[in-house]
Formats: structure tokens, C-alpha cells, sequence
């Protein structure tokens, strides 16, 4: 194979794994959102949140950040549930557009109060071996096992909530609550300790995204926006409300950010929001959703 | 007490339903005056004084905008810096090409427009949480490609040129006059507005599209002149911006925190009225007055008001102030107000609309008349109780309905704006909140100019 | 205007009794002082024009509406307070109004999903699709994709799943054709049969009265006429259900 070829594979397999983060991240928001209606602007500062309090125990504990991870999800699943209830279940009372208003004033307080903690000096989180490690495919191809991890986790994260979803009674209470809510609380589900629980897996998704962000670069308060605006983006390509369409949608955004970035980096982060604006604008409800399922669920005007 | 359903005389229905109010007129006076003493601050307090100003005016003007898109029209856009950002440019690339800076600022406006409605296009295709992430990737769209073009500084900034003519004394009064005349077109602009059919249309479409669309208000079509007159509006303000600063680069004029301001602001004066967002922002300029020197703590703070604002005081400082005193100084629906049954009794024994001295109309004898609706022409005619014709059509009249009483009559103050704005002026029911009564008014097609329905 | 005096079907503690219930949507009085009880092992129908107010009486006994004042008690039990969940489990199971399935689960999930606060366990899988061996084959079939008629029997299977003693039906027959009909109301006899107490809103008052001891007439949220079915003709229903003579309850 010739070194241009390889370039552009390599460039195709970066941007695959890439996605895999993306995937990470915007699962938790298009959780949030096919279950409650609710769009969590908030939900990329809550990964950077959960990428500062990695920092904190790992320091603390003087360990990679992989090890305090069983003590971080299931905080993070914690934080959520209490958000849910304090904050995003009442707003919903208050009107259509009250979570919006909610969230993006979270999402401000947050960034705000991360950089009057820790400063906004970029942060690493300790990836320990594993963050250096890579392993050859051929002579040009060098796939670091970080990125590999992370899609992989990504994958059991999409599958382990699909699973969830279709096996257990839990999945069938949240996908009836997401169908309708009336009907839900008619039958006797308890929808708002459901959605706490809903809420609490959407931000543990987002905590262990935000790990693996942290891990693989730097991170500092005011990322949150922007990691925020690439897991909108992956979910609305892929399509509202399909969680394997999420991961296709960041794949698609990490191989033209890979791909373009390629060519000239400047252009890489553009490239990729015009992808965006151009799914929109031919098929907003997304690759793999009808149109019908995306007006329905209250995305489209 | 039930009144019959069907034509109902005036006297039975005690109920006045108005569009103006006595307070409004006070308050436009007032206004009037507040602006004419703006526009001599140069000359009284000069310099000193101007800059706190011209922020509290931004402030006031985005407010008001922000307010146009979100609490009239529903649509909850955190990306209007963008048309800061593309105002802020547009009056640079203009000024560089000779126009006076402060005639750019019309073009800024326009060319912030005319940028928004390809953008409009897509956007509009999403509706709620999905439009507002949508807003924040084409602002962030809109300064990347600021920052990857030469032509207009990429990262380090422009200088805004074209000023230099002035003298620095004049240079400061001609921005804060040209920022006064923003938010005054601003505020004005979005007032006027929101009175006419558009405003109506606009608050039905941001309540519940489905029911508007059915009720045949073009939903589209209404979000679209919405956003597209936001994004001009935001336009001349980023232009004012630039001109303030002088200097131009993509990290400050397209920085979100305009937009965290401009959530804020409508949030805590209260959104969905012409009032709130001015009393937003003054609040915000208080707070920022008081808070700067905390640095990020004073982005919390604003940011946790704004979660409480919307959790525990949906309708903002001045709607607790309207729901509890039923203040309105700016009206913008239809209001209903109840008159106190003995005293429209006394009213109708006083001779109905005494004129107290008017001439009679007809046969010109000066003194109380029994004034009465032509029942064809419906136009107020006073006539001697002896004349039989009516003067204005020459048909005969029905006995007084009553005029509705002046205002110190009433029952309270007018009360506040009707919730969903859109008023029940055909024949139907209606019910006071406030008193559990029930009645039907009904408007003849020729009623009083203050009573008409808007035409469409 | 008191509840219909208990029918043939023994007496003792009815197994609901409502009292002077208020009922609201915001500002507007759905329901004015409505009072009605149902005896163990009895039927109820509950009949009127669109918009009396039958669907706001189930749904505020199922919990779903708040009552604004008057009382509801199951068995003995104050329910005013109580949330629909906590209802559910008491025994008391609503099949609503036009269906309302969750579209997206199959016909066993929504059955299942109804189990979700089931008062016992007297009501597993295969006895409910015993009673409805219609749905039995398409078990695994999305909700939506099935029949009106099908749905309906799905809908109220769902409710059975919560092993109610107490069941709420919303006009069940609702867009169906009458032999569909029929059958459906062949099986909730022979659920009557078997110790369920029924509450039936229906349009059709030959089927309501002819399935059920007891009916209560409702007009513009106030109770016309409530009495046993074999004490009053039709032609007295149909007059207190649009209201052409004043209340007639003795």
C-alpha cells in the first residue's frame, strides 16, 4: 500500500475511534431527551464535572484514574438522580421551554464555579500505562489502545443500555414512560423516581465520557460547550431517539474531523459543523429516524 | 348571575374590555421625558456619565430582543451573539469601505438580517431544546469562519476606522446617541409590534403551534419574521458594540456570556412583557455595577438566578409585580375589567354618558343629555331625550346602553394582560379570575375605535 | 342526591363509595358533589352526554385527577391522597379511554409494563391469556400494528395485569364493530363472575344497562339519576341524560 493510501485509512480508522467518544458522550443526551423531553444543555459540563472530580480522586489516591472509576459512577449516577429531582423534574412543570432556560443557567453556574475552583489552566487526567500505549496495524497505521478502550466503551455502554432497555422491567417502565407519561402514571409506574434513575445513568454515561476526554486530552472549565455541541450534533445526525444512530452519527463526525484535519487542521472542527448544518438541512430528523418519530418527539418545529 | 347569551345590551354586561389604559398614558409621557433627558446627558453630564449608559442601553436593547424571539414567539435561541458578532463586522467591513460608521449602523442591521435568513432556514426546522443547541453550533459556525478569514483579522481583531474625523468629545456622544436610538427603536419597535396582529399571531404560535396553525395563524412564517427581525436588531447592537470598543476580534464580540445576559435579563424582569426586559436590565446592571470585581462568581450568581428565576418565578420580577398589583404600563393584550355593579346602577340613573354640558346634537341645547348608540351607526350621538332621529344616519336609537364608566369607577385597576393574549371578543364566555363571573360580551362590527378587533 | 341504594349483591361495606366529590380542570368545576358506590361484586354503569364529566369521575377515582374536596374510600380506605400508583396496588385498575397502549412495546410488554404495581399476583400471563386467546398469537407484536379490537382486549388485559378488584373501564367500545363488542363484553361477565367489580362508562345504554346492576346518569358534572337498573325504564334514562326533566332520583 502506498503511504498516501495509508495516510487516508489511518485518517478513516482515527476518525471511527474518535466517534466512539463522540458516541460516549452524546449517549447520555439522547437518553435524556427520547425518555423526558428534556434537552440537558448542561450535559457537557457535566462530563467536564465528572472529569474534575476523576482529577481530584485520582490525585488523591495517587492512582490512574481507571481505579477510582467504581467509586465515580456511581456518584456521578447519584448527582444526576438529585438533579433530576431538584431541578429538571419541576421545571418541567413550569412549560415547555423551562428546562431549557434551567439547564442552560446549570450549564453557566457550573463552568463558572469549576473556574473559580480549579482555575482555567487545561487539565490531563492520569491515564497511567494505558494512556501511552499504542500498537502497530501495519508500517503507517498506529492505533494508541486508549482511543481502542474508549469506542470499546462506548459499544458495551450502547449495547448494555439497549439491553437494559429491551430486557429488563426497568426498560420496559422507561420506554412506556417515553411513549406516555399519563398513560404511564395511569398504569402505576412511578414516573418521577423513573425518570431520577433515567437521569442518573444519562450523567454516569457522561462522567465516564468525560474520563476518557480528559484522559486522551486536556480539558478546562469552559469545555463543557463544546463537548456539549458535538454530542448534540452526533445525535441529531444518527437520528432522535436511536441509540445505535448516535454511535453511527459520531462516527461520521470523528472520520471528517480525522479526515479533514488531515488536510488542514484549522478547517477540521468547521468541517464538522458544516456536516452537521447539512444534515439539517436535507434530512433534519436524522439517518436513521423517520420523519414522523422526530416530530413526535417534539425535536422538529 | 348569568346574563343571557345572545345580543347582550352593554347594560347588562358591567365589563369593559380596553386596549389603553389612563397609566399608560401616564407612563408613555413619562418615557417621553425619560428619553428627552437621555438625550441631553452630553450636554449636562457629559462624558463620565455616557459610558454606564451606553451599557445599560445594550443591555436594554438585547433584552428587549431576546425577549421578541423567546417570550412572544417561543423560540429560545442562545446563539443571538452570533448577530452581534455579525453586526460587529459588518460595521467594520463597511466602515473600511468609507461609510460613515454611524449610518453602518443601519447596514449592520440589514446585513445581519440578510445573514439570518439562510441560517433561519435550517434552524427553523427544529423546535425547543433541539433549536437552542442548534443556535449555539451557528454561532460557534459563525466565529470559526471569522476566525479562519485574513480579510477581516482572523483571531488578532480589527480596528473599527472612520471615526477619527470627530473629536473625542463629540466621537462619545454620537455613540451614546446612536446606542440611545437603538434601544429606543428596539424597545419602541418590539412594543408596537407585539400590539398588532403580529404579536397576537406570534404568542398563539409560541404557545401551542398545533392550535395556532389550526386557528390558521402561518406559524412558519411568523418564526421566521421573528427571528429574522432578532437577528437584525442584534445586528445594530453588535454594531454599537464594535463602535464602543472600537476594536473588533471574534473572542469578545462573539462571546456567549451576551447570551447568558440576555437569558438573564428577560428571565428575572419577566418574560413574555414589553416592561420586564427593561427592568432586567436594569437589574443586570446593577448587579454587574456591584459584582464585577468577584470575576466568575458574578457569572454564577447570574447564572443560579436565572434557574431559580424560571423554577420559583416563572413570570419575573415584573410579572409578580402585574400578577399582584396588576400593573401594566406598556399594554399589550386585551384587558377585561369589571365595573362595580351599584356604581354602573348609579351611573345609568346619572343619565348614562353624561356630557355635562356637551350640546345636544340635535337640537343643540347645551346640558345633561341622555347620550345613546344609533343602533345603526353606532356612533355616540347626543341627542336631547325629545329628539327621535339620530343626526349622524338619521335611524332611530336604542334606549342608553352604557358607556363603560371612567376608571375610577372600576373595580380595582384593569386588570392583567388575558394569559394566552388572545381575546374572546366574538360572542362566548368569558370569566372574571378574579370574581367567578360569568358573561358574554359581544362587539358589533362597528364598535368604538378602541374596542375594534385588529384587522388581518 | 345520595348513591343508589346497594343492589341485590349482598350487602356490608360497598367496595367504593364516593362522596360529594369535586373535581376540577384549573379554573373550570368538572364535577359538582358527585356521589355513587358500588357494592363488592357489583357493576355500575356510568352514563351521560360528551363532557358530563364520566371520564374526569374515573379518572379522579384512579388518582389521575386531583379531587378538590369530597371523599373516595375503597374497602374502608380515605384514598383522597393517595397517588395513582399507591391506588393501583390497592386494586383499583383504569383501562382509559381510547386505549392509550404504548405503541412501541409488544402486546406482552404491555402487559407486563400494567403488572408494574399489581396489587397481587392472582393474575399471571397465562390466565390472561386465557380470558383473551385472541391476543395470545400476536403476543410478541408491536401495539400499534394491531386491531381496534385487539387493542382493546390488550388495554384491558393491561389493566388486569395489576390484579384489581376494583375495574375502571372508559367507553370500551369505542370505534369497534358489535360482534367485537360482544365478545368483549362476554368477557368482562365472565370476570364479573369471577369477582371483579366493574365501573362501566358507556354510550351505548342498552348494553350499559343490560350488563350492569346499578346506574348512575351524569349531566354537566352533576349526578341526574342514580339508581338500580331494574327500577328504572329507559325512557328515564334517556330523559335524565339530557337533562329534560329535573334530577328524578326519589
Amino acid at each position: 500500500m502506498t503511504g498516501f493510501v495509508t495516510t487516508w485509512i489511518n485518517a478513516v480508522i482515527q476518525g471511527m475511534l474518535l466517534g466512539g467518544q463522540y458516541a460516549l458522550i452524546a449517549c447520555g443526551l439522547s437518553l435524556t431527551f427520547g425518555v423526558m423531553r428534556i434537552v440537558n444543555l448542561a450535559h457537557g459540563d457535566l462530563a467536564v464535572c465528572g472529569a474534575y472530580l476523576g482529577l481530584v480522586l485520582s490525585t488523591a489516591l495517587g492512582v490512574p484514574v481507571w481505579v477510582v472509576l467504581p467509586l465515580l459512577l456511581p456518584g456521578a449516577f447519584v448527582v444526576g438522580a438529585v438533579l433530576q429531582m431538584l431541578l429538571l423534574g419541576p421545571s418541567l412543570r413550569h412549560g415547555v421551554l423551562a428546562p431549557v432556560l434551567v439547564t442552560f443557567g446549570l450549564s453557566v453556574m457550573i463552568e463558572n464555579l469549576l473556574q473559580v475552583a480549579a482555575t482555567s489552566d487545561p487539565r490531563g487526567l492520569n491515564g497511567g500505562s494505558l494512556a501511552v500505549a499504542s500498537f502497530r496495524i501495519t508500517g503507517k497505521i498506529t492505533v494508541s489502545w486508549l482511543f481502542v478502550c474508549a469506542f470499546a466503551a462506548a459499544v458495551v455502554v450502547l449495547s448494555g443500555l439497549q439491553i437494559l432497555l429491551s430486557r429488563t422491567s426497568w426498560g420496559r417502565k422507561v420506554r412506556a414512560t417515553a411513549d406516555d407519561p399519563d398513560t404511564a402514571r395511569l398504569v402505576g409506574i412511578r414516573v418521577l423516581p423513573l425518570f431520577a434513575t433515567v437521569a442518573g445513568v444519562a450523567v454516569g454515561t457522561a462522567a465516564l465520557a468525560g474520563v476518557f476526554i480528559g484522559t486522551i486530552g486536556t480539558f478546562d472549565p469552559f469545555a463543557g460547550s463544546g463537548t456539549l455541541i458535538f454530542a448534540f450534533e452526533a445525535v441529531v445526525i444518527g437520528g432522535i431517539g436511536s441509540l445505535w444512530g448516535t454511535l453511527a452519527g459520531g462516527m461520521a463526525l470523528g472520520i471528517t474531523q480525522s479526515v479533514v484535519g488531515q488536510v488542514n487542521q484549522a478547517y477540521a472542527v468547521l468541517a464538522v459543523h458544516l456536516l452537521f448544518l447539512a444534515v439539517l438541512a436535507i434530512r433534519p430528523a436524522g439517518l436513521f429516524t423517520s420523519h414522523q418519530e422526530a416530530r413526535e418527539a417534539g425535536a422538529l418545529g | 348571575m348569568r346574563a343571557a347569551t345572545g345580543q347582550v345590551a352593554w347594560a347588562e354586561a358591567p365589563v369593559a374590555v380596553s386596549r389603553w389604559s389612563r397609566t399608560a398614558s401616564w407612563f408613555a409621557v413619562l418615557a417621553a421625558v425619560v428619553v428627552l433627558v437621555l438625550v441631553a446627558v452630553p450636554y449636562v453630564w457629559g462624558g463620565p456619565a455616557e459610558q454606564p449608559l451606553i451599557t445599560l442601553l445594550t443591555f436594554v436593547a438585547m433584552a428587549s430582543l431576546w425577549n421578541l424571539l423567546a417570550g412572544f414567539s417561543g423560540l429560545t435561541s442562545f446563539g443571538q451573539h452570533a448577530y452581534l458578532g455579525v453586526g460587529a463586522y459588518a460595521l467594520y467591513l463597511v466602515a473600511a469601505h468609507g461609510v460613515n460608521p454611524l449610518a453602518g449602523i443601519v447596514c449592520a442591521g440589514v446585513a445581519a438580517c440578510v445573514v439570518s435568513l439562510p441560517v433561519s432556514v435550517l434552524v427553523l426546522r427544529l423546535s425547543g431544546g433541539y433549536f437552542a443547541v442548534a443556535t449555539l453550533v451557528i454561532a460557534a459556525v459563525f466565529q470559526i469562519a471569522v476566525t479562519l478569514s485574513p480579510s477581516v483579522g482572523g483571531t488578532t481583531g480589527v480596528s473599527v476606522p472612520g471615526l477619527a474625523v470627530y473629536g473625542p468629545v463629540l466621537r462619545e456622544a454620537l455613540i451614546y446617541w446612536a446606542t440611545l436610538a437603538v434601544a429606543v427603536v428596539c424597545v419602541a419597535g418590539v412594543y408596537l409590534l407585539v400590539r398588532r396582529v403580529f404579536g397576537l399571531d406570534a404568542r398563539a404560535a409560541g404557545s401551542d403551534p398545533v392550535a395556532a396553525a389550526s386557528a390558521g395563524v402561518r406559524v412558519r412564517r411568523i418564526r421566521r419574521l421573528a427571528y429574522l427581525m432578532a437577528a437584525g436588531g442584534a445586528g445594530a447592537v453588535g454594531a454599537v458594540i464594535a463602535l464602543q470598543t472600537l476594536y473588533v476580534e471574534p473572542t469578545s464580540v462573539f462571546n456567549i456570556q451576551y447570551s447568558v445576559y440576555m437569558l438573564f435579563m428577560v428571565l428575572i424582569g419577566g418574560i413574555g412583557t414589553i416592561e420586564g426586559p427593561v427592568l432586567g436590565a436594569l437589574v443586570l446592571f446593577a448587579l454587574q455595577e456591584s459584582l464585577s470585581a468577584y470575576g466568575a462568581w458574578y457569572l454564577v450568581v447570574v447564572g443560579a438566578a436565572a434557574v431559580i428565576a424560571t423554577l420559583v418565578f416563572s413570570r419575573g420580577l415584573w410579572g409578580l409585580a402585574s400578577d399582584r398589583f396588576g400593573w401594566s404600563l406598556l399594554p399589550v393584550g386585551y384587558q377585561v375589567s369589571k365595573v362595580r355593579p351599584l356604581a354602573s346602577k348609579l351611573w345609568k340613573l346619572a343619565g348614562g354618558a353624561a356630557c355635562r354640558g356637551s350640546p345636544c346634537c340635535a337640537c343643540r341645547v347645551p346640558g345633561w343629555s341622555r347620550g345613546s348608540w344609533c343602533a345603526r351607526c353606532s356612533r355616540g350621538e347626543f341627542r336631547c331625550s325629545a329628539a327621535i332621529r339620530c343626526t349622524g344616519c338619521g335611524g332611530s336609537p336604542r334606549p342608553a346602553p352604557m358607556r363603560p364608566p371612567p376608571w375610577w369607577l372600576w373595580r380595582g385597576s384593569p386588570g392583567p394582560e388575558s394569559m394566552s393574549g388572545l381575546p374572546r371578543l366574538s360572542a362566548g364566555r368569558f370569566s372574571s379570575r378574579w370574581s367567578g363571573w360569568h358573561g358574554t360580551v359581544r362587539v358589533s362590527p362597528r364598535s368604538p375605535w378602541w374596542l375594534a378587533p385588529p384587522r388581518r | 342526591m345520595t348513591g343508589a341504594n346497594p343492589a341485590s349483591e349482598g350487602s356490608g361495606v360497598p367496595l367504593l363509595e364516593v362522596t360529594g366529590l369535586n373535581a376540577f380542570y384549573g379554573d373550570f368545576q368538572a364535577l359538582f358533589d358527585i356521589s355513587a358506590s358500588v357494592p363488592r361484586g357489583g357493576a355500575l354503569a356510568l352514563v351521560g352526554a360528551n363532557g358530563a364529566g364520566k371520564t374526569t369521575l374515573l379518572r379522579t377515582i384512579a388518582g389521575v385527577n386531583r379531587a378538590a374536596s369530597g371523599s373516595i374510600r375503597f374497602s374502608g380506605t380515605d384514598l383522597r391522597t393517595a397517588p395513582p400508583h399507591r391506588r393501583v396496588s390497592l386494586g383499583i385498575s383504569l383501562v382509559p379511554e381510547g386505549r392509550k397502549l404504548f405503541g412501541s412495546l409488544t402486546v406482552e410488554e404491555n402487559i407486563l409494563v400494567g403488572a408494574a404495581a399489581a396489587a397481587s399476583d392472582s393474575w399471571p400471563l397465562e390466565r390472561i391469556y386465557g380470558v383473551f386467546p385472541m391476543i395470545a398469537s400476536r403476543r410478541r407484536q408491536r401495539a400499534a400494528v394491531l386491531s381496534g379490537g385487539e387493542q382493546q382486549a390488550v388495554a384491558i388485559a393491561r389493566a388486569l395485569a395489576a390484579a384489581p378488584s376494583l375495574l375502571l373501564l372508559d367507553e370500551i367500545s369505542l370505534g369497534l364493530a358489535p360482534v367485537v363488542v360482544e365478545s368483549l363484553y362476554e368477557t368482562l361477565a365472565e370476570l364479573r363472575s369471577g369477582g371483579t367489580t366493574l365501573v362501566i362508562v358507556e354510550q351505548d345504554l342498552q348494553r350499559a344497562m343490560a350488563a350492569c346492576d346499578d346506574l348512575v346518569c351524569l349531566l354537566e358534572g352533576r349526578v341526574a339519576l342514580a339508581a338500580p337498573v331494574s327500577s328504572v325504564s329507559r325512557e328515564q334514562v334517556v330523559a335524565a341524560y339530557f337533562g329534560q326533566v329535573p334530577s328524578g332520583a326519589p
